[in-house]
């Protein structure tokens, strides 16, 4: 229960329905002012409700756009339960071109949330106390903002959990996408903190997503989040019509890029601008020159090569390319075929 | 003649040297500092002198890889006449991955420079006095930066002089680029303040090219900068080889795109995340939405809709997705087989 956010109607009415979560906010230009983060709901009978959600990071713009998109688009007779949709939960972020709120504070980072804390910690205690509590599904939609480029294509975490491992495969592979990317637990972090692992700490069904990035959206990046979504929603049963897999489409089984090996995360070794050496998708076998570091201030230092210490695949490339030591410039991960090959 | 910019190297010596054009500088933390742009220079006997110059916009990297590249791969040997080399332009804008310099400055509108201004007015000062002078040909190497994406091309602005446009013709093929863009003068602005109109303005041949954009430097534009450039100094006869044509490569024929027209620019109306509907390369017919702006702040998920003036390709999209009403989300032109197909004018 957050004393602090309320929605500005009320999300168990049936039909479409549109306003705000207002938050609480006060700032040197306006007392008493109320934060609005934009909000839907399509309810219609009975039916799971998921929580579909872009912008978690402000410079990852395929899924505010895919969020806008299905808002528009979806009726609420094509629905069977409830869609609550959040198109862009860090508006300061996006407005700004940037992953992080202008206080520095990464959305992805402050769960559970502040109830009396700053908007986006407000922002994160009423989702993670009010929201994921009347939803079954929650997807979070990412990219890899101005730094990364992913190859577009709906992700999950290997957790222990073998029943929560099961719901997660499901979800991730009725996106359709080509790829998939299966990570471990996030080096450094707290799970507890990113928004997804909330979720499924409160026993939801979750599913995330990297489509693209590089702080730009493409048709191609465009069409593989919106079909995705829409598939994802029909295998979910919150949309009536029935979902689709590859093999009806006549489309090969989808790679899967095994991203578990902490090995395969490689960082800058030193400060400069990154050059892509390979790309997305390139096979790679172990010590394969993936990129290299420019020293701009000198005329006649050659480059710095940067290796894979792994052979596999490459799913991810720098965007951004000046870099500092220990930045993310490649995540290089082991192909599998279909997800039996995981152990 | 500059006397508040130099080279730590004898550009007219024979051979390979590295070094920096040293600008007098003074900042908070350093009085009489030196503020240095790297330079490399390969000298080989009698033959045509080259300038191949990138980063003249920060975040547009392509460029800044090639030129970095056959800096380091040339040696005097491979080389008839000269090469000089600035393979960034921007240091302070490309190390801040933006377009700007730091003070907001556009290096790419303050020619001929100032020889008492700012560092980047010295920079521009000397070039105009100084190194363009000295030179045959100037390759300059652009992209769409992060605002952008073009599709990767050579370029050329329509010049009136039919003698004139077919060298530049020559020289936009050579580079080997899938595409080809004809650009118009620019809107708004006074073509001699542009590094490429003051190459113009003093008769020397220009290579110009957009390569991609968005901020992301691939693999695949990024080759497609360094082995233009190498063909292209092969073509101006600088390095030793023929120069290959698309044909001989096995490569499929180069589409030329005029972007000359006034309906080629679209603007945004309004503010918002803007949504590339078409990309480049994309066919599209006059009144097809192209792009929509989202308004993410209102929950009514209304797009405004940006809709092709004309019918053609697309040659240009968004990338930086947040808009300000004016900003340029699309250029697009019908497209000829060959540059020499284009009209002499176009409405």
């Amino acid at each position: 229960m957050s004393t602090t956010v309320a929605c500005s109607f009320d999300l168990s009415a049936a039909g479409k329905n549109k306003g705000y979560l207002i938050i609480g906010d006060s700032t040197n230009n306006s007392g008493w002012a109320n934060y609005q983060v934009p909000i839907i709901s399509i309810k219609n009978g009975e039916g799971p409700t998921v929580l579909v959600l872009g912008g978690n990071h402000g410079d990852e713009y395929e899924g505010q756009i895919a969020a806008a998109t299905l808002a528009r688009k979806l009726e609420v007779a094509e629905v069977s339960g409830r869609v609550i949709i959040i198109p862009c939960l860090s508006q300061e972020a996006s407005r700004n071109g940037d992953r992080l709120w202008p206080d520095g504070a990464n959305f992805n980072r402050v769960f559970p949330g502040n109830e009396n804390g700053a908007i986006h910690g407000k922002l994160a205690h009423f989702m993670s106390t009010e929201l994921f509590p009347i939803c079954d599904g929650v997807l979070d939609m990412h990219s890899g903002g101005r730094s990364m480029y992913f190859i577009p294509g709906s992700n999950m975490t290997w957790v222990a959990d073998l029943a929560q491992r099961q719901k997660l495969l499901k979800n991730m592979l009725s996106w359709n996408s080509d790829f998939h990317m299966v990570g471990g637990e996030q080096i450094g972090t707290n799970p507890y903190s990113l928004l997804n692992r909330d979720a499924e700490r409160q026993g939801k069904s979750v599913s995330t997503g990297e489509f693209g990035g590089s702080g730009y959206t493409t048709p191609q990046s465009l069409k593989v989040i919106n079909e995705g979504l829409a598939n994802f929603l029909k295998a979910f049963g919150v949309l009536k019509a029935p979902p689709i897999t590859r093999a009806e489409q006549g489309r090969n089984l989808a790679t899967i890029i095994d991203i578990r090996d902490g090995r395969g995360f490689i960082n800058a070794p030193k400060a400069g601008i990154y050059e892509n050496l390979v790309s997305l998708g390139s096979e790679l076998a172990a010590g394969d020159v993936v990129g290299q570091i420019h020293d701009v201030d000198h005329p006649d230092i050659a480059p710095t090569l940067v290796k894979s210490p792994i052979s596999g695949v490459a799913g991810v490339i720098r965007g951004f390319p000046p870099v500092r030591t220990g930045d993310c410039v490649c995540v290089v991960g082991v192909k599998r075929a279909a997800i039996t090959e995981m152990d | 003649m500059s006397t508040t910019v130099s080279a730590s190297i004898d550009l007219g010596a024979e051979g390979k040297s590295a070094g920096y054009l040293v600008i007098g500088d003074s900042t908070n933390n350093s009085g009489w500092a030196n503020y240095q742009v790297p330079i490399i220079k390969i000298k080989n006997g009698v033959g045509p002198t080259v300038l191949i110059l990138a980063g003249n916009h920060g975040d547009e990297y392509e460029g800044q890889f090639a030129a970095r590249e056959i800096a380091q791969e040339l040696e005097a040997k491979d080389v008839t006449g000269r090469i000089i080399v600035i393979p960034c332009l921007s240091q302070e804008a490309a190390k801040a991955a933006t377009r700007l310099w730091p003070d907001g400055t556009n290096f790419n509108r303050i020619f001929p420079g100032d020889e008492s201004g700012a560092v980047h007015g010295k920079l521009a000062y000397y070039l105009s006095s100084e190194l363009f002078p000295i030179v045959d040909a100037v390759l300059e190497l652009h992209s769409g930066g992060r605002g952008h994406y073009f599709i990767p091309c050579a370029t050329m602005v329509w010049a009136r002089d039919v003698k004139q446009r077919a060298k530049m013709m020559k020289s936009m093929i050579s580079f080997n680029a899938p595409h080809q863009c004809i650009l118009p003068e620019q809107p708004g602005t006074d073509p001699k303040t542009l590094l490429s109109g003051m190459v113009e303005h003093l008769g020397k041949e220009l290579i110009t090219t957009e390569l991609g954009g968005a901020g992301i430097a691939t693999l695949e534009t990024t080759n497609l900068a360094k082995d233009g450039v190498r063909n292209s100094l092969r073509y101006l006869k600088v390095i030793k080889g023929d120069p290959k044509t698309r044909a001989e490569l096995g490569l499929p024929a180069a589409i030329c795109i005029d972007l000359r027209g006034s309906n080629s620019y679209h603007l945004a109306s309004d503010f918002g995340v803007y949504e590339n509907v078409k990309g480049v390369g994309d066919s599209v017919a006059e009144g097809e939405i192209i792009g929509l702006i989202h308004n993410m702040d209102s929950p009514n998920c209304q797009p405004v809709e940006i809709r092709a003036r004309q019918s053609g390709v697309v040659g240009l999209m968004r990338g930086f997705p947040r808009v300000t009403p004016g900003d340029v989300v699309a250029v697009i032109g019908k497209s000829y087989s060959a540059p020499d197909q284009l009209p002499e004018t176009v409405a």
